[in-house]
């Protein structure tokens, strides 16, 4: 069993208090209050808030584990006051099966800092063209309700409308970053340089 | 007796009985050495296909000649219709040959309502588009009482590509006339928004087949296409058959009387797997048989068979 008691804090900006935390789970509120067996944290000039969940991340892994990890991101986000993080399918390979949902979710349950949920890709490969297996990825250990092509986007309006009907079946949610590529790409002007010195 | 047969919901339930009962009195000439009756001597059915579909074209045609009818087999293919003749003058043309009743399977949802304006004969609908195929309806309500003895109150679970399926649509207008509950399952992308209210008040839509399997008396599978999966109305084959697909131990979650129905062709392994298409619960075979009892009741009563 373990308690914390932080003193003098601000709950979400309230008028500074006392805060008895057992076992993760808040005990009491109030001022003045003593718990001889707890770790006595001062919150004197600090707020305390609910755990925060960012609906949007990349943890990387697999496939950069160079750039970040699920277990270093676990530990930012944790360290941020984060206690959810969602994270983005674009890894390699892409989150786009029940397999590599559920080695996210594992390494996440390793790590065991925050609540890692992967977002499953809408598209096979993230490639716009063809629906990825959502409902294996929902019936995984991962529970996959929420799906994204995130930065790729799913442009073409037809499997937008199938995505949409499909994930019905398991109260799923399409995340979409609204951008049309073929209307987003920048024209650009070549211009091929000569060597020096060649004329 | 009504006069054609378009669609599930053109039947009453006594209508609808009546053609039961007559297809029950025709099954017993399947069992007799000489398969034929004299119903419909001198009469002309015509099976106007303009789709490929052996299986029915073969039942219409076994039916009628079970009733002794003459009967011409027109196919679209290499014939007129490929050189652009219009549905309105083959009409005319079969009404000129005096045709009693045309069996007709077409693309076009609504084309044999056209053809029940320009021709004097009886047109059976066997087939329109995405939209009916009361026959099939008929043989299924029939299969299910010979099993399971009644159909008032039965629970039946429709499941898979009801979008684009004509069985489904005249299977809940008929099964609705006669007492029983309809439950449509599949993916969503498959499942009109709109159909439950549209079709019959009553019905209801599952996307979750696990749920729907212990509390039904009948589970029809609709035959699902592959290639609706390049289209996206599901990522796979292999999601398909997991979600929607009746396996054994799906199959042992059914209540112990509960039968399996397929209208066929089957697509093994998609929707349905061998070890529940052959299994006893299985009324895939009776099915065909059923069917042939249905047509010849349906056209014996449509030509007057029985006040002449
Ligand atoms: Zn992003």
């Amino acid at each position: 069993m373990t308690a914390y008691l932080i003193t003098s804090v601000s709950v979400v900006g309230a008028a500074p208090t006392d805060l008895l935390i057992r076992d993760g789970v808040v005990a009491e509120v109030g001022p003045g209050l003593s718990a001889p067996d707890a770790t006595v944290v001062d919150g004197a000039g600090l707020v305390a808030l609910p755990g925060l969940v960012d609906l949007h991340t990349h943890l990387r892994e697999p496939g950069r584990e160079d750039a970040e990890t699920v277990e270093s991101g676990s530990r930012a986000a944790a360290l941020g006051g984060y206690t959810a993080v969602c994270a983005m399918a674009n890894t390699s390979p892409v989150a786009d099966t029940a397999g590599v949902v559920e080695q996210v979710w594992r390494l996440g349950r390793e790590a065991g800092l925050v609540d890692v949920q992967p977002i499953g890709a809408v598209t096979v490969g993230l490639a716009g063209e063809r629906l990825a297996e959502l409902g294996a990825m929902a019936d995984s250990a991962a529970r996959v309700r929420i799906f994204s092509d995130d930065g790729h986007c799913v442009a073409d309006p037809k499997l937008m409308r199938r995505a949409l009907e499909y994930v019905k079946a398991f109260d799923g949610i399409i995340a979409q970053h609204a951008e049309e590529p073929r209307l987003t790409e920048a024209p650009r002007c070549t211009r091929v340089r000569s060597p020096p010195g060649s004329a | 007796m009504i006069k054609h047969l378009l669609s599930g919901g053109d039947l009453d339930a006594d209508t609808a009985t009546e053609i039961l009962d007559t297809a029950a009195e025709m099954a017993t000439v399947a069992g007799r050495e000489i398969k034929k009756l004299p119903a419909l001597r001198g009469r002309t059915v015509v099976n106007l296909f303009y789709e490929d579909s052996t299986r029915t074209r073969i039942s219409f045609e076994a039916a009628a000649k079970r009733l002794s009818a003459d009967v011409i087999n027109f196919s679209a293919k290499g014939s007129s219709v490929t050189k652009g003749e219009s549905l309105k003058d083959t009409a005319l043309t079969l009404q000129a040959m005096g045709a009693d009743a045309v069996v007709v399977r077409h693309p076009a949802s609504g084309a044999p309502h056209r053809l029940a304006n320009w021709v004097d004969g009886s047109v059976v609908n066997a087939g329109d588009g995405t939209h009916e195929h009361p026959t099939q309806a008929l043989l299924d309500a029939y299969t299910m009482r010979s099993r399971l003895g009644r159909l008032a109150g039965l629970s039946v679970a429709v499941v898979g590509d009801v979008l684009h399926s004509r069985v489904a649509r005249s299977n809940v207008l008929l099964l609705t006339t006669l007492g029983a509950k309809v439950t449509l399952v599949g993916p969503p992308t498959l499942i009109p928004v709109d159909i439950a209210g549209a079709l019959a008040p009553g019905t209801d839509v599952s996307y979750d087949l696990d749920s729907v399997l212990p509390n039904v008396d009948v589970v029809m599978m609709l035959r699902v296409q592959r290639e609706r999966m390049n289209d996206s109305y599901f990522p796979s084959a292999r999601e398909y058959a997991r979600r929607y697909g009746l396996d054994g131990p799906r199959m042992r979650r059914l209540p112990e009387h509960a039968i399996v129905m397929h209208p066929g062709p089957m697509n093994r392994g998609m929707e349905i797997t061998p070890e529940v298409a052959d299994s006893r619960r299985s009324t895939i075979v009776e099915q065909v048989t059923n069917g042939v009892s249905v047509r010849m009741a349906v056209l014996y009563l449509l030509l007057g068979g029985n006040n002449r």
